[in-house]
């Protein structure tokens, strides 16, 4: 497969996870959110400061697709193993353990807070082990680019 | 700090051949010749080595030099 290929399907990938995220985070979340407050209107206190958490945790997925962008434009440039690519995917690691850690607190607080379900806390964990998985399938990625641009550099200084 | 060096320049000159002719022989790019010349090559296969040799017909000892630090 050609890397221009790889970099196209990557880019559309990336568009679609961007075009689900507004799709959930402008409208999936405040119409759930809006039905949970007709149910339980208790619980209109809560709507807020839970869009808002929400979409503060969005942000850092977000800057993943941003970084995950530019590492689809190094591979079309034929430029897949080089240290920028080295260090946005750590970047992307620490994006998403810090978003992961981030969530898990913030869930937490809210059920200390009595604005959240205990069912609903414990999915949140699922989605928490998802941004560490990714985490560290980023960070290992990012430590294999390393050392292949060491081999790629040598290779290319071997005469 | 001590280095291996090719002197390349050495053999043309006693040859009388230009290094793009030199580089067409062998095989390689006028930039990797240069790499090879400026002492920037990390490595050397032994095919290239044997082709430098049977292009400048002389010895591998004619072309490599080891510089030490004094």
């Amino acid at each position: 497969m050609k890397t221009k290929t790889l970099s196209i399907l990557i880019k559309i990938i990336l568009i679609g996870f961007a075009l689900l995220g507004i799709g959930l985070f402008a409208f999936a979340l405040p119409d759930i959110g809006q039905s949970m407050v007709y149910a339980y209107p208790e619980y209109s206190g809560a709507y807020w400061p839970w869009l808002i958490f929400l979409w503060i945790a969005g942000i850092p997925c977000y800057a993943v697709l941003v970084m995950g962008w530019l590492i689809s434009v190094n591979i079309a440039r034929d430029n897949a193993f080089c240290q920028k690519n080295a260090k946005l995917l750590k970047a992307v690691a620490i994006l998403s353990a810090a978003d992961a850690a981030f969530f898990f607190v913030g869930n937490l607080t809210l059920a200390l807070l009595n604005w959240n379900h205990p069912g609903i806390f414990i999915a949140s964990l699922s989605v928490v082990f998802i941004g560490i998985a990714i985490s560290v399938a980023s960070l290992a990625l990012s430590q294999l680019t390393v050392n292949a641009t060491e081999i790629q550099d040598e290779n290319a200084l071997t005469i | 700090m001590s280095k291996i060096v090719f002197n390349i320049d050495v053999m043309l000159a006693k040859r009388k051949m230009s290094v793009t002719e030199l580089a067409d022989r062998v095989g390689i790019t006028l930039a990797n010749m240069s790499i090879l010349k400026n002492g920037k090559a990390k490595a050397v296969k032994v095919s290239t080595l044997h082709k430098l040799c049977e292009a400048l017909d002389c010895q591998p000892g004619d072309l490599i030099e080891f510089q030490k630090d004094e």
